[in-house]
């Protein structure tokens, strides 16, 4: 694989070059490498196959705003904007549907016993009729499917799959959209603690 | 869904693909991330087995995937051989009442399992007034992102095969 002088990860974490959270992240070389090549992989794909680089990376940008990190949510925006300068509508439709139905989580129900005292009430999101006519079938069941296993993952049935195939999806299809999805809440994640991280050594300076 | 108890508990249930799925999960399995790797390079230091798989724990438990929780659990209790923390986890869940380091790794960790994740100032002083380092608190902020990478995968592709 090819070597990485930098990847998106200290890019977005603002990982300053030979600083302590630098030298540790980079101590964990298979990681940090596993990170990089799943992103090419899946947002700067060589052939998208069956699911397209517009599909792909309007569903990143659509859970990076669920998940609500700064940066990530920036460049995932920023990436789907630049795929097509027709698409710049569309990002911001992506922004507004995402913003509009984010929601603290994790949440969502347990089968009905002791752990039913844990279940926590949640919008299951819904594509509206008049956006579903903007985004597609296929797009807009993409997102619903974002959305259920971003923020309350735990309410998955196998309905939520047949709701895909309904709207054109196939398994080759779906098996890429939950890589995107768990993909860009891992970095999500790397990015929020690293910059923590970064921040505490640093209190003079103000957390943006 | 079955009308039966379900908690968190050691006794791990296997994960089967929801149905129709199964071939395409199986080539997907093959790329999933996992917390192995975050394997020690080679320097000594960095968050011990049995805390990364805390941390994962942590993050599955609080997701609500009782398949990598009920793994990840098994690999702190034999890491750590505190089967009683471990157990309050499970049953607990987040957040959870332990103190000392392992309960400021397991609040951590939670705290990134959210949506949004926040490792607050707070939190990473506890962890570091608990003796983790920044090599140790970079394991677990990777153990716990990888973790919220693979139970959406887990969750959103199947279930647990209970009997």
């Amino acid at each position: 694989m090819t070597h990485h002088d930098t990847t998106l990860v200290e890019r977005l974490a603002g990982v300053v070059p030979g600083s302590p959270i630098d030298r540790a992240w980079r101590a964990r070389a298979e990681a940090r490498r596993f990170a990089e090549d799943a992103y090419r992989r899946l947002l700067h794909p060589q052939d998208p196959g069956p699911i397209s680089l517009v599909e792909r990376r309007a569903v990143a940008a659509f859970v990076a705003v669920l998940n609500g990190e700064g940066r990530t949510r920036d460049h995932l925006l920023a990436l789907l904007r630049e795929t097509d300068p027709t698409l710049v509508p569309l990002a911001r439709l992506i922004e507004r549907e995402a913003e509009d139905s984010s929601h603290p989580g994790p949440y969502g129900s347990f089968p009905a016993g002791p752990l039913s005292a844990e279940d926590l009430d949640g919008p299951v999101y819904a594509v509206s009729y008049p956006v579903q006519h903007e985004l597609g079938l296929r797009l807009s069941a993409a997102l619903e499917y974002a959305h259920l296993v971003t923020l309350h993952p735990r309410d998955a049935t196998p309905d939520s799959l047949a709701a895909l195939a309904k709207a054109g999806w196939t398994n080759g299809g779906i098996a890429l959209l939950v890589d995107i999805i768990g993909f860009v809440n891992f970095q999500s994640r790397v990015v929020a603690g690293l910059r923590s991280s970064i921040a505490a050594r640093q209190p003079h300076l103000a957390v943006i | 869904m079955p009308d039966r108890p379900v908690a968190f508990t050691l006794d791990t249930p296997a994960w089967v693909p929801w149905p129709g799925i199964g071939a395409e999960v199986e080539a997907l399995l093959t790329t999933v991330p996992d917390t192995s790797l975050i394997a020690p390079g080679p320097k000594p230091g960095g968050l011990p087995q049995g805390e990364r798989a805390l941390a994962a724990a942590a993050v599955a438990r609080s997701l609500g995937c009782r398949h990598l929780t009920t793994a990840e659990a098994r690999q702190a209790v034999t890491a750590l051989k505190r089967d009683r923390e471990v157990e309050v986890l499970l049953e607990e869940g987040i957040p959870c009442p332990l103190t000392g380091r392992l309960g400021a790794v397991i609040s951590a960790a939670g705290a990134l399992a959210r949506s949004p994740a926040i490792l607050s100032a707070g939190s990473l002083q506890r962890l570091q007034d608990d003796k983790l380092d920044d090599q140790e608190i970079t394991d677990l902020i990777l153990s716990a992102a990888l973790t919220s990478w693979t139970a959406r995968i887990t969750l959103g592709l199947g279930r647990p095969s209970d009997p």
